[in-house]
């Protein structure tokens, strides 16, 4: 596994390390807990060098002040709530330590189980308290593994977003693994793209999502529609690709001036079906495709359409109802320029 | 039973006590470095601290005898530094124990820490914690089932070494007579009926000390 040039930025931000499983992201995480050592590289954290393999330096965990929550959370199973969240306020006396415990259960919505053991608690307040165990001592960086993985879906949806909220009250940096995409988009700030061991991309959370830097990112990060194309015209400000017989106009977004092949992606979010005839309207893109097939998947509708290529288009149960979509209709399937988005091959 | 054999069960009792109490810190100290990693000369340890169990007893009593004798390396030390005597007195006792009941304590207190899941340990680290705060927050409490039931195999080990014992201890009524001892010569003095009595209170503490310790590694690991 090797990974090149991770940096994130300066200040409080949440960054999500985002990717399938097995792409290295715990690795990755569990390197800057100091929990495991590199065997070639270097990490420093705000200037201060905590691994070096070629000079065989490293700071063990224990020097790092890293707050770290595991997928399993890993709380002591033979110490009580505040016990556990206690742990790391060794060295402060008594009373201070008592009140920042107080502190971490008032915050978290804790109180009332301060005596409880892990073993009796629910998932979501198993996560709070294993926050609360990270943030005691007041760490310089956070590092949380699928904080919500362990959770059963309910509870998870619900504590997404109370997780930015409350990773932004502590105004630490924050590392997140993920692999579920509405967490990234819901807590993240930036995101590093990670596969196979390598980082893909880096970048603000909604620019990945929607200029993915190769094939392989857009479908990690779920574009719907990925197929090979070729360039027929490219313009100052328009490109004009064909996928199969079918033509498209796109937006020019620097592409190399000689390009012929390329990757053609498009969001399913970003197909507007209409029924009827084209008239004038914004989209340059406009084409005439039949509905192949319709899938359901919670509030959503995804629809499978042929325009001479297979395109997904996404739209909301009551839009889908009220269109009257069925298999074999014919629509039409209409794309913004900007939304046709190009990856040179 | 008389009750110059009640005074050997009891100073039995307080032998064992005693040596358990000798085997625990350096047996927790071997168990863990034995269960964490590797490290030069890590093998050769392990079988050193094995010996006792495979040795017959009588050779690790002489080699005791040769080192705790007054012209023995430590025996003369402690004899011209302090005035204290080891070899026949019970000190030799305790020591004999101790030595024969470690390799049992270091088996088990090393595979109850060998299975202390490590990720909370390399938590702990996280949360700032030193190796000694590890072990004796983290591992130590975490294997206590299985230290304590090793704790209690050395101590019922003890109660019943003989071999040892008698070697570098001798047979002095009242100094180092232990129950095993006296019941050999009883035996050896066609006492049978006292041999048998006092077999009997050895039978006994030995399962009273063997149950509770099977007791302690049966149940769950981890649970309250």
């Amino acid at each position: 596994m090797q990974i090149d040039n991770l940096r994130t930025q300066a200040g409080s931000a949440i960054t999500v390390l985002f990717g399938p499983s097995r792409a290295g992201k715990t690795t990755a995480l569990r390197c800057l807990a100091g929990i495991e050592q590199p065997d070639e590289g270097t990490i420093s954290f705000r200037g201060d060098i905590w691994s070096d393999a070629a000079g065989g330096q490293f700071i063990p965990a224990r020097q790092r002040k890293v707050g770290f929550v595991p997928q399993d959370f890993a709380l002591f199973p033979h110490l009580s709530v505040a016990g556990n969240i206690g742990y790391s306020l060794g060295r402060m006396p008594g009373a201070q330590r008592s009140s920042r415990v107080r502190e971490m259960i008032g915050w978290l919505g804790l109180e009332g189980l301060e005596q409880r053991l892990p073993g009796e608690l629910s998932g979501g307040q198993q996560q709070r308290v294993a926050l609360a165990r990270a943030v005691a001592a007041r760490p310089g960086l956070l590092l949380l593994d699928e904080p919500l993985a362990a959770l059963d879906a309910p509870t998870r949806g619900r504590l997404r977003s109370d997780l930015r909220h409350t990773l932004q009250q502590t105004g630490i940096p924050a590392l997140l693994v993920t692999h579920d995409r509405n967490e990234a988009l819901a807590i993240g700030d930036e995101m590093v793209v990670m596969a196979g061991g390598r980082i893909l991309q880096q970048g603000p959370v909604q620019e990945i999502f929607s200029r993915p830097a190769s094939s392989e990112v857009a479908a990690i990060v779920g574009v719907e529609t990925v197929q090979a194309g070729q360039v027929l015209e490219i313009g100052s400000e328009l490109v004009i690709v064909s996928v199969g017989s079918t033509r498209l106009v796109a937006l020019n977004n620097d592409l190399p001036s000689a390009i012929r092949d390329v990757y053609v992606c498009i969001r399913a979010e970003d197909v507007i079906l209409m029924k009827g005839e084209p008239s004038q309207s914004s989209p340059r893109n406009a084409l005439a495709s039949t509905v192949r097939m319709l899938s359901q998947d919670g509030p959503i509708v995804r629809v499978g359409l042929d325009c001479g290529f297979p395109l997904t288009a996404m739209l909301t149960k009551q839009a889908c109802a009220e269109m009257g979509l069925a298999e074999g209709m014919k629509v039409l399937a209409m794309v913004k320029a900007p939304n046709v988005h190009l990856i040179a091959r | 039973m008389s009750s110059e054999e009640w005074q050997f069960v009891r100073f039995t009792l307080a032998m064992a006590a005693l040596s358990t109490l000798l085997v625990l810190p350096a047996g927790l100290a071997l168990a863990w470095a034995l269960a964490k990693g590797k490290w030069p000369g890590k093998t050769l340890v392990e079988t050193l601290v094995t010996l006792p169990l495979v040795l017959p007893p009588v050779v690790t009593g002489l080699v005791l005898l040769k080192l705790f004798g007054r012209r023995g390396p430590i025996g003369s030390w402690l004899h011209d530094q302090f005035g204290l005597d080891v070899v026949f007195t019970w000190r030799a006792v305790a020591i004999a124990l101790a030595v024969m009941s470690l390799p049992l304590f270091v088996r088990a207190a090393r595979t109850a820490l060998e299975e202390v899941n490590p990720a909370f340990e390399q938590l702990a680290r996280t949360l700032g914690a030193g190796e000694w705060k590890v072990f004796f927050t983290i591992s130590l409490p975490l294997a206590r089932r299985g230290v304590l039931g090793g704790t209690l195999l050395a101590f019922a080990r003890a109660l019943g070494e003989f071999g040892a014992t008698i070697t570098v201890a001798g047979n002095i009524p009242g100094q180092t007579t232990t129950t095993s001892v006296a019941i050999y010569q009883h035996i050896q003095t066609g006492e049978d009926g006292r041999a048998w009595a006092l077999a009997a209170v050895s039978a006994l503490l030995a399962f009273g000390a063997v149950l509770l310790a099977q007791l302690l590694s049966g149940k769950k690991k981890g649970g309250r």
